[in-house]
C-alpha cells in the first residue's frame, strides 16, 4: 500500500573513524482495530409480501503504534566488536507513529489498498411454519411511510479489536446517521440482525524465525524484537448468514527475535528488512559480500489478507457512499419490482 | 425404527444372526438402521426452529462426545441476537421471535462443519453421517420463490431396509419418513433445499 505515513528516515553511519554517538533506536509494536461498515437497503415487493434486503459491507483494518510496547536497538551493538575498524551503514525508517517500517530498505512491500464493497444478499433464513406465506409484512408499510415510496437505506458500523474477539460474534449497531430510521424499522423481526463473526487466529507460519539460544554480549548478532501476526477470518453477517468473508492480518501480543548481523571485520555483511503496517515481515534479506542474497519475501503470507485503507481512499469511499446507496436502492427496486427495472 | 437406547447414543440394528457382534457398516442393501440419541426442544417462539435445532445439535455433541456444552434454544438465541432471550418470549409479536440463518447459529455454537450446501444429501451420505454420529441439518423451503419462508430440522437416523429417515423437528416432533417424501414433500409442500453438516 502507499502508506499514509510520511515516514521519516534515520540513517546511522557506523563509521570507522567518525565519532559516533551511542544512539538507541526505539520503535513501537503494532496494534490494530478493524472498522466494519455495512450499507443496507430495504425495499418490498409491490404486494408487500416479501422484504428485499441488499447489503454492502466494507471492512478496513487500521494499524497503529502500541505505545505500551516500545522496543530498542543500539547501533553500537550492531557495530559489534570491530567497531573502530569496520565501515558500515544502517538506515532505519519508521511509520510516523513510531512503528518500525524498514531497515536498509527504501520501500515496503505492501500492495494496493483493497476495499471490499460487493452488494450481497443474505442466504436462506428459516423459522417456523409456512403460515406466513403470502401475508403482508408490516415493515413494508413502515418502509413506504419512511421512504415516501422509495427504498430505505441504513448504515451500520463498528470498530473491533479482532485480537481480543477471537471466536466471538460482535453486534453491528446503526451509525449515528441511521439511528432514527433504525428506531423506526429496526425492531421489526424482518430486519436482519447485523453482526461480525470473528474466527480463530492460526499464526502466520511463514516469515523468519531464529532460535534465541546464543544471544548475548558475545553473539555475532543483535536481536530485533518483532511481533507475531495471525490471519483472522472475519464474516460480516446478516441474521447469521455471511454477506462477506475475508482474512485480516492481526498483530498478536507474542513477540520473537530476528537477528541483525553485527558488522563484519572484512567484507560487507548486509541486512535488509521491511515490515507491513501490521508488523509482519514482507521482506527480509541477509547477504555477504561473496554470497548471493538470501531474500525471503513473506508477502505471500498476507497476500490474501485485507490491507489497510488510506486516508485518501477513505475520503473517496465516503464520497462513493452516496452513489452506493443510490445504486443499492436501484438494485433493491429492481429485485422488488422487476417490471419497473429498466 | 428403534427407539434411542438408554445405554448409548443410538441403537444399532445390524441384519443377520450376528446382532450381538460389533456394528456392521451399513449399506443400502443390508437392512441396517441407526438412530442418534437426539432430542429437540419445542420453543415457544414460533420462529425459533433455528435456535432449537442448533441447541439440540450442541446438546447432542455435549452428551455423546463431550464436546462443547449443552444449550437451550433461548441460550442460542441470546448469543445470536445479542440480546437476552431467556426466559423465552411468549408474545408472537416480540421482535426476538425472528428468523435466522442456521449456519450462523451452528457457527456460534461451534458445530458447523459445512454449509449451507445447496441441495440434499443422497441416502448413502446420510448413512455415512449418522454412522459417524453426526446429525444432518436441513433447510426446508415452504415456498421456492421465497427462500426466507423456510424452516429447519435435523435428520437423526436411517433405516436402509425401508429407505426412511428419522427427523427431529421443533414444530412437528420426531417422525420417520420415506427419504423421498422428506426430500420432496415435507409436511405436504416443503422441499429440502439446503444441507448443513455438523461436527
Amino acid at each position: 500500500m502507499k502508506t499514509l505515513a510520511a515516514s521519516f528516515l534515520i540513517t546511522g553511519f557506523l563509521g570507522a573513524c567518525a565519532s559516533l554517538p551511542d544512539v538507541e533506536y526505539s520503535y513501537y509494536l503494532s496494534k490494530s482495530q478493524t472498522n466494519v461498515t455495512v450499507t443496507q437497503t430495504l425495499d418490498c415487493t409491490t404486494d408487500k409480501t416479501a422484504l428485499i434486503v441488499t447489503n454492502s459491507p466494507v471492512v478496513t483494518p487500521v494499524y497503529s503504534a502500541d505505545v505500551t510496547k516500545a522496543q530498542h536497538v543500539k547501533i553500537r551493538d550492531v557495530e559489534g566488536t570491530f567497531s573502530p575498524w569496520v565501515d558500515s551503514d544502517m538506515s532505519f525508517s519508521f511509520y510516523d507513529d513510531g512503528r518500525l517500517k524498514s531497515i536498509n530498505q527504501s520501500t515496503t512491500g505492501e500492495g494496493e489498498t483493497i476495499i471490499k464493497s460487493a452488494v450481497s444478499l443474505a442466504s436462506a433464513l428459516g423459522g417456523g411454519t409456512p403460515a406466513g406465506k403470502g401475508r403482508t409484512l408490516a415493515i413494508c408499510d413502515k418502509i413506504a411511510n419512511w421512504g415516501k415510496g422509495k427504498p430505505v437505506s441504513l448504515i451500520y458500523s463498528g470498530t473491533i479489536d479482532l485480537a481480543n474477539q477471537l471466536g466471538k460474534s460482535v453486534l453491528l449497531n446503526p451509525a449515528d446517521t441511521s439511528r432514527k430510521v433504525f428506531a423506526a424499522l429496526g425492531n421489526d423481526p424482518n430486519v436482519p440482525v447485523m453482526g461480525v463473526r470473528v474466527g480463530t487466529a492460526p499464526p502466520i507460519a511463514s516469515g523468519a524465525r531464529f532460535p534465541a539460544a546464543g544471544a548475548g554480549a558475545g553473539a555475532d548478532y543483535v536481536p530485533l524484537t518483532l511481533q507475531s501476526t495471525a490471519s483472522v477470518t472475519v464474516d460480516v453477517t446478516a441474521s447469521g448468514s455471511s454477506i462477506w468473508t475475508g482474512a485480516i492480518t492481526v498483530p498478536l501480543s507474542q513477540t520473537y527475535d530476528l537477528p541483525i548481523p553485527k558488522a563484519a571485520l572484512f567484507g560487507k555483511q548486509s541486512f535488509a528488512l521491511a515490515l507491513s503496517e501490521a508488523g509482519a515481515i514482507t521482506t527480509v534479506e541477509y547477504a555477504k559480500n561473496s554470497g548471493a542474497a538470501g531474500a525471503l519475501n513473506a508477502a505471500g503470507a498476507i497476500a490474501t489478507a485485507e490491507t489497510p485503507e488510506t486516508t485518501a481512499t477513505k475520503a473517496a469511499d465516503v464520497k462513493a457512499q452516496a452513489d452506493l446507496i443510490a445504486q443499492q436502492q436501484r438494485l433493491a427496486r429492481c429485485q422488488a419490482n422487476p417490471a419497473q427495472c429498466s | 425404527m428403534p427407539s434411542p437406547s438408554i445405554f448409548g447414543p443410538y441403537v444399532d440394528v445390524p441384519a443377520g444372526p450376528d446382532a450381538a457382534n460389533a456394528p456392521v457398516p451399513a449399506t443400502a442393501a443390508d437392512g441396517a438402521s441407526k438412530r442418534l440419541a437426539f432430542s429437540m426442544a419445542h420453543p415457544k417462539p414460533t420462529e425459533w426452529c433455528w435456535a432449537a435445532t442448533a441447541a439440540a445439535v450442541a446438546s447432542f455433541y455435549a452428551s455423546v462426545q463431550g464436546t462443547g456444552q449443552a444449550l437451550t434454544p433461548c441460550q442460542v438465541a441470546t448469543q445470536c441476537l445479542f440480546t437476552a432471550c431467556c426466559p423465552e418470549p411468549t408474545d408472537p409479536a416480540d421482535s426476538r421471535n425472528r428468523e435466522y440463518a442456521l449456519e450462523g447459529a451452528l457457527s456460534t455454537t461451534g458445530h458447523l462443519a459445512q454449509g449451507p450446501v445447496p441441495g440434499t444429501l443422497d441416502f448413502q451420505s446420510i448413512v455415512t453421517e449418522i454412522d459417524g454420529d453426526r446429525p444432518v441439518c436441513c433447510h426446508i423451503a415452504w415456498d421456492s420463490a421465497n427462500p426466507d419462508n423456510g424452516h429447519f430440522n435435523a435428520i437423526v437416523g436411517y433405516d436402509t431396509a425401508n429407505q426412511d429417515v428419522d427427523i427431529s423437528d421443533c414444530l412437528y416432533g420426531d417422525q420417520t419418513l420415506l427419504y423421498t417424501a422428506f426430500k420432496n414433500a415435507y409436511q405436504g409442500n416443503g422441499t429440502w433445499d439446503l444441507t448443513y453438516l455438523t461436527k
